[in-house]
Order: structure tokens, then sequence, then C-alpha cells
């Protein structure tokens, strides 16, 4: 049976932010305006004892995150029963995230969060001009001070240190890569990642002049530099990841190295979708079958169709498959590979990119190698 | 699907072998040594891995 890592549960289809980079709202699909605005208790609780049955049949637990949309607008009750729900079926060591923009993270939030042991992941992008230039509100209002408030009261909380499992941000290139970094270590993450702007081969991310530019790359050489320089450095996963790669050890991302990524997302709906980046990708994010939390997760992962598309996430063109820096690279995120022409049978947008980093890593690990 | 190519190997990262003058390397050879991914206080709490 294919491991399942991740299980991301869509617990709402709207959101409170309007960002002007989000695969699910600004990138075509439509899909969004079909599903319900909310989870149902009675999609919830099928999905919690299907998954006790896939986390039972299982080596390695799963991890289930709260996504959406923005998972909050469920309202704080309507959260505490949506973790009461998963946590009464899969109890410790399965671990359960939420990933919000923190608009919502309210006292109360953080009390159920540590109560039934959800790790909080806060999306926000650096400082407050780099931030609200991408992330306003719905009436295009800025959102930075509040979720800079938000992570304070989480760090604030008795439990905060454990229960910020980190911040995720979206790569600007427009900003200064030591002035975000400097951001996030003074507003107390301990750790942060960073996502590329999503695109794709017939719409190239914002930024990207060409697939053989390397704009991304060399703003992630200059996080890379910033962050190996600082004695007393928080954690950036991505570098981490690449790094600790070409140190010999392994990687946790999706899309980095060479690690299976099992993934099943869940639509407000119930309806059991591929990776939600495909969204991104001429909608590609549906299976044919329609399958629900209503049917058996087993024999929806052990199925063909599955298997299939499980395949289709690892990289698949004769560039990547003879490149010499796969296992570190990993191909990136399918969505970053697709094109209508050939599907996900193309390297990465980010492929120049990640060649830029990867020699750049490197040349820094050659330049410390004691004679 | 092939699988790919051994990368060049990296020379001299072993991890007895680099200057230990950067925190964040030093760190992750830890890591490395110890077959760890992760900190207990790192992003990864438990291993929330997606990338959205």
């Amino acid at each position: 049976m294919i491991p399942i890592d991740t299980v991301l549960v869509k617990l709402a289809s709207r959101c409170n932010l309007d960002c002007d980079y989000c695969y699910v709202y600004r990138m075509g699909d439509q899909a969004w305006r079909a599903q319900p605005k909310l989870m149902s208790s009675e999609t919830l609780d099928a999905l919690a004892r299907g998954l006790a049955r896939l986390g039972g049949a299982q080596s390695d637990p799963l991890s289930v995150v709260f996504h959406g949309g923005e998972p909050l607008l469920v309202g704080a009750q309507r959260f505490e029963a949506a973790c009461s729900a998963i946590r009464s079926q899969l109890p410790p060591p399965h671990g359960l995230h939420v990933q919000t923009n923190g608009l919502l993270l309210s006292h109360e939030v953080i009390d159920v969060c540590a109560k039934y042991d959800v790790g909080i992941s806060i999306s926000i992008d650096g400082p407050a001009d780099v931030h609200d230039r991408h992330r306003p509100d719905l009436r295009g209002r800025r959102s930075h001070d509040k979720v800079v408030a938000s992570i304070a009261r989480v760090l604030e909380h008795p439990q905060g240190n454990a229960l910020l499992s980190g911040l995720l941000s979206v790569v600007d290139l427009e900003a200064n890569p030591a002035e975000v970094y400097a951001f996030f270590k003074a507003v107390g993450a301990r750790s942060v990642d960073f996502l590329y702007r999503d695109g794709n081969h017939d719409l190239l991310p914002v930024g990207k002049t060409s697939l053989l530019s390397t704009e991304y790359g060399d703003w992630m050489t200059a996080l890379l530099d910033e962050y190996l320089a600082d004695p007393s450095p928080i954690r950036i996963r991505l570098l981490d990841d690449m790094l600790r790669l070409l140190l010999g050890g392994r990687s946790v991302k999706e899309g980095v190295g060479d690690e299976d990524y099992g993934i099943l997302v869940v639509e407000t709906d119930g309806t059991i979708t591929k990776n939600d980046t495909l969204k991104s990708a001429g909608g590609g994010d549906r299976f044919k079958e329609i399958w629900t939390v209503h049917d058996d997760l087993l024999e929806i992962v052990a199925s063909e169709a599955f298997k299939k598309y499980h395949r289709s996430q690892k990289p698949s063109s004769p560039v990547c498959l003879s490149c010499p820096d796969l296992r570190v690279c990993g191909g990136g995120m399918p969505t970053h590979r697709w094109s209508a022409r050939n599907g996900l049978d193309n390297p990465s947008v980010f492929c120049a990119d990640q060649r830029r980093l990867i020699d750049h890593m490197r040349q820094t690990l050659s330049m410390r190698a004691v004679a | 699907m092939k699988a790919s190519p051994i990368p060049e190997p990296i020379q001299h990262a072993e991890t007895t072998f680099l200057s230990l003058d950067s925190a964040a390397l030093a760190r992750l050879m830890e890591e490395v040594r110890n077959d760890a991914v992760s900190s207990p206080t790192a992003y990864n709490r438990t291993h929330n891995r997606h990338n959205r």
C-alpha cells in the first residue's frame, strides 16, 4: 500500500484574505465556488473513522492538516469539534496541524490547539511592506499587524513554543532576503519555510523571465548566505532539507529529495482529490472517479487510479531522470512541472533556480572543508 | 521510472571534515550523524511537510 504522509482537510472553502498569488482562487480554477463553505460534522466524523482505519494499516503516523481557504473561518466552537473528532480517532503520534493566515487565531482557538495537541503554522511573508503587498483582506486592508499579533499571542501561551510549528512565507523577489530573515528572527519564530510563487510552463511564476533565468535561485542563495553566517540561526526548512541531503542525510519536505510523499486532500464536501496545488495546473487536481470520505480510504489508496496519480508526483521528464542533482532537488512540486502540452512530463519551471542554489550550496560546503 | 544517477560526490562534505564556523551547518551535521531529520523544536514538530 502507498503510505500516506499528509491528509489535507479543507475545513473551509473560502478565505478572509485575497492574496494575489493564491493557487486556489487566483489561478483560474473555480471549483471552490461549488463547494460548501464549511465542512459538516457528518463529513468530519466519517473522515475521522476512515483515517483511523487508514492510519492503522500503515506503520508511519499520519499528519492531518486543517487547511482551506482559511480553516479558522469555521469558528472556535466548530474548530474544537473538528479537533475532537480527529483526535478521538487519531491520537498522537499521529500529527494534527492547522495552517492558518492568523487573522482568527484567538486565545480560545490557541487553547483548543493546546488541548488537542494541534501544531500551528502561520502564513506570513515577512516585514509589513512585503506581506501587505500581497496579502490584503477582502476589502483591500492590510493584514500584517493582526498576523504579527497572533504570532505573539501563540508564543505567550504557556505551551506556545511547542504549539508554533513554524511560519510559512512566499518569496517576494522584490524583498531583501536579509531583511526578511531578520524579520522572522525578530518576530520570535524558531522555524520558517519559504515557498516559490506558483507557476507552470504555460504561465511562468511572477519574476521569472525565462526557464533559464535564476531569479528565485539568486534570492534563495542570498538567503542561504545570511542563514549560514548567523551565529544563532532559526530554522529554514527548505535550506535545511537540501543541505542535509548534500551532507548525506535525509529530507522531509514535499517535493525535495527522493522520498515518497503520499497525500490525500479532502474538500469541504468530503470529496477526495489529488495534490491541491494542481488546481493551478489546468484544474488537474480531480480524479475521474468520485470518491468521498464515505468510501473506504484503504480501497482508494490501493486503486490503480490512485497509484497512477501517486507515481505522477515523481518527476518523469528525461531532463530530470538524467540530472545529477535530482536526489537533492527532488523535481519540485508537480504543479510547477505542468504544461497543457506535456502534462507533468517537464522539469520544474524552477529547474535553473534549483541548480543555481544547489551549486552554491556545494561551493559553500567545499569552502568550509578542512584541508 | 528509471532511478536518477548517483549525484557527484561532494568533496569533503563528510561531516567530520567540515569547518564548524556556521551554526546552521553544525546543527545539520549533527542531525546527519544521528540520522535525524530535525530537532524536536523544528518546523515539522510531528512531520508537517506540506508545501502550501
